[in-house]
């Protein structure tokens, strides 16, 4: 037995870090959590979505969101790149970066366009015209909070 | 000792192949590296709902006499405890995400999984000099499709290697556990289970019907939950991190043990051993993060029984292979039970998705190596409160946010 016990603590030694991925330059995985988790409930209260809606919609509504996260975080790591290394990269790569930035942006744009579409068959009007308003109001929702945070804490440097 | 090589090398097999899966499996085909020359990291698609989980658990009672059918093995077996360690590990190999239906709004996903399990039981007997000490190690594949927004299908085989370390190369032998449950969500707040299971839970090998059904959602305050052959529980969450659950659930395994103290007077170098019991208890779950919890229950373990069985014996007598010679039925008993459960990288989106949660939840119930141990639903995510929008820092939220939300 004691031959499993030490194959097994090896095998979550091998998989444990092949499964940690955390994306470069990203908030912090315990603060996207809270985020991802905050952002449901206030979706949840704003659409008032029946039980039917809600079974269809969740598991639509997260596949994009996944796919956009990619997106983003890419765009974000391209960003940093530039911001680190504008000076030593050639014209040409930092052009090829300027491009991508565009090509992601339009990524982003084309699974919001084909994410509509798919809520168009599982939500009424109202409340697909509601959901972009929720998606804004909850940025505003956690800006107020952290200028509240910030106001609170005194002098604080800018977080940037 | 060929069997033993032969785990050795399947494990070790699995372990060099695993990782080569997983960085497979990980992401999607998106491709956005803007060229090799930048060396820029290409951000990946976290391919999984199911992330890889390792629990361990401990499970002890107390020591009481024992009432069997033959008086002078009851004098010399005499007292009766048990205590059983488990170490159980699950990752995804394979999932698969589609949009199906007539318009493409639901979401299947398939998920395949490796299951590994080890686990000692030990059943102490004060009259004995030198104890047995009887184990399993089970490596299995599930298999999870869940479909059309309310269907879901689940399929497990873990074939295990058990045997009695008093005379290991003896009483080494492999079983097969396997079972296949379809489970039907009606609601978010009502779902129900059937299926067939070939188990050793009862001390005997045996192939039973599953039926089961919960009521309640998995991620509100309440949930009830009856799962035949498995167990009934009451869970209680008064917070996202703290669950309480008021449960009965079967314990119990059939192995091959070693003749060496003659329990059986024949000539039998090896018998057969099983045990059952009810555990009625009570269990306090905490989840201080998404990558870990633990739990302690306490109750009472109750309708407890154990056999020992002789193949020649029944041979002799035209009895089944699995009809005892001796039972053994000892008092009800206090028992603990204690358990830690970690949960490893990214999984994808499933908040709302009360199918997915249902998967979380069989998966969960199903434990690897059919020992039933349950880990937790700690991957089913609870709603969020308000108040923990009081702890948003700005580098959770600032690829969100853009310049016109700031006038």
């Amino acid at each position: 037995m004691k031959h499993v016990y030490t194959i097994l603590l090896l095998l979550f030694a091998w998989i444990a870090p092949l499964t940690a991925q955390t994306p470069a330059g990203g908030p912090t995985p315990s603060g996207a959590e809270r985020v991802k988790a905050l952002k449901v409930a206030f979706i949840t209260k704003a659409l008032d979505l029946t039980s039917d809606e809600a079974e269809k919609f969740w598991p639509i509504y997260n596949e994009y969101q996944d796919k956009r996260e990619v997106v983003r975080n890419q765009l974000a790591e391209n960003r940093k790149k530039v911001k680190e290394q504008a000076e030593t990269l050639s014209p040409e790569e930092l052009m090829k970066l300027a491009d991508e930035e565009m090509t992601l942006r339009q990524q982003d744009l084309d699974l919001q366009k084909e994410m509509h579409e798919k809520l168009k068959k599982v939500l009424p009007a109202k409340k697909l015209a509601l959901l972009y308003v929720a998606e804004e109001d909850f940025k505003k929702e956690l800006l107020r909070m952290l200028k509240e945070d910030n106001g609170k804490e005194g002098e604080q440097p800018n977080p940037k | 000792m060929p069997g033993r090589s032969l785990i050795h090398l399947l494990v070790s097999g699995w372990m060099l192949l695993l990782p080569v899966l997983a960085f497979c499996t990980n992401g999607d085909s998106l491709s956005l590296s803007p060229g090799n020359s930048l060396r820029i990291k290409t951000q990946r698609e976290v391919r999984n709902y199911i992330r890889p989980c390792l629990s361990v658990s401990f499970f002890s009672t107390g020591e009481r006499p024992i009432a069997g059918n033959i008086p002078v093995l009851n004098n010399r077996l005499k007292k009766y405890s048990f205590l059983q360690t488990s170490i159980s590990f699950y990752t995804p190999l394979y999932t698969h995400t589609r949009f199906a239906g007539k318009d493409s709004t639901d979401v299947n996903t398939f998920h395949l999984l490796f299951t590994v399990n080890a686990l000692t039981d030990r059943p102490t007997f004060s009259g004995l000099e030198k104890q047995h000490e009887l184990y399993k190690f089970g490596v299995g594949v599930r298999g999870i499709w869940a479909f059309k927004s309310r269907c879901i299908i689940f399929a497990d085989v873990s074939p295990f290697a058990t045997g009695d370390r008093y005379n290991d190369q003896a009483t080494k032998r492999f079983r097969l556990g396997s079972t296949f449950v379809m489970n039907f969500m009606v609601s978010p707040k009502f779902s129900f289970r059937v299926g067939a299971t070939k188990n050793f839970l009862f001390g005997n090998r045996y192939y039973l019907p599953m039926v089961g059904f919960r009521i309640g959602k998995l991620d509100g305050k309440c949930y009830f939950q009856f799962q035949f052959p498995r167990h009934t529980s009451l869970t209680i969450q008064p917070s996202p991190k703290f669950s309480i659950n008021i449960y009965s659930r079967m314990y119990g395994g059939l192995y091959n043990m070693s003749n060496g103290d003659s329990i059986y007077l024949g000539s039998d170098s090896v018998i057969q051993f099983g045990h059952f019991g009810v555990a009625n208890g009570i269990r306090f779950d905490y989840r201080p993060g998404p990558n870990f919890s633990f739990f302690f229950s306490t109750g009472v373990s109750a309708r407890n029984h154990f056999w020992f069985y002789s193949y020649s014996f029944n041979q002799q007598h035209d009895l089944g292979p699995l009809a005892s010679f001796y039972k053994g039925a000892p008092d009800n008993i206090l028992f603990i039970n204690a358990g830690l459960t970690f949960r490893f990288g990214k999984a994808k989106r499933s908040a709302g998705n009360y199918l997915m949660y249902d998967v979380f939840d069989l998966n969960n119930t199903m434990d690897p190596g059919d020992n039933n141990n349950n880990p937790g639903n700690g991957d089913v995510q609870k709603a969020a409160s308000e108040k923990e929008m009081k702890n948003v820092q700005y580098k959770d939220v600032e690829d969100l946010v853009d310049e016109t939300d700031l006038y």
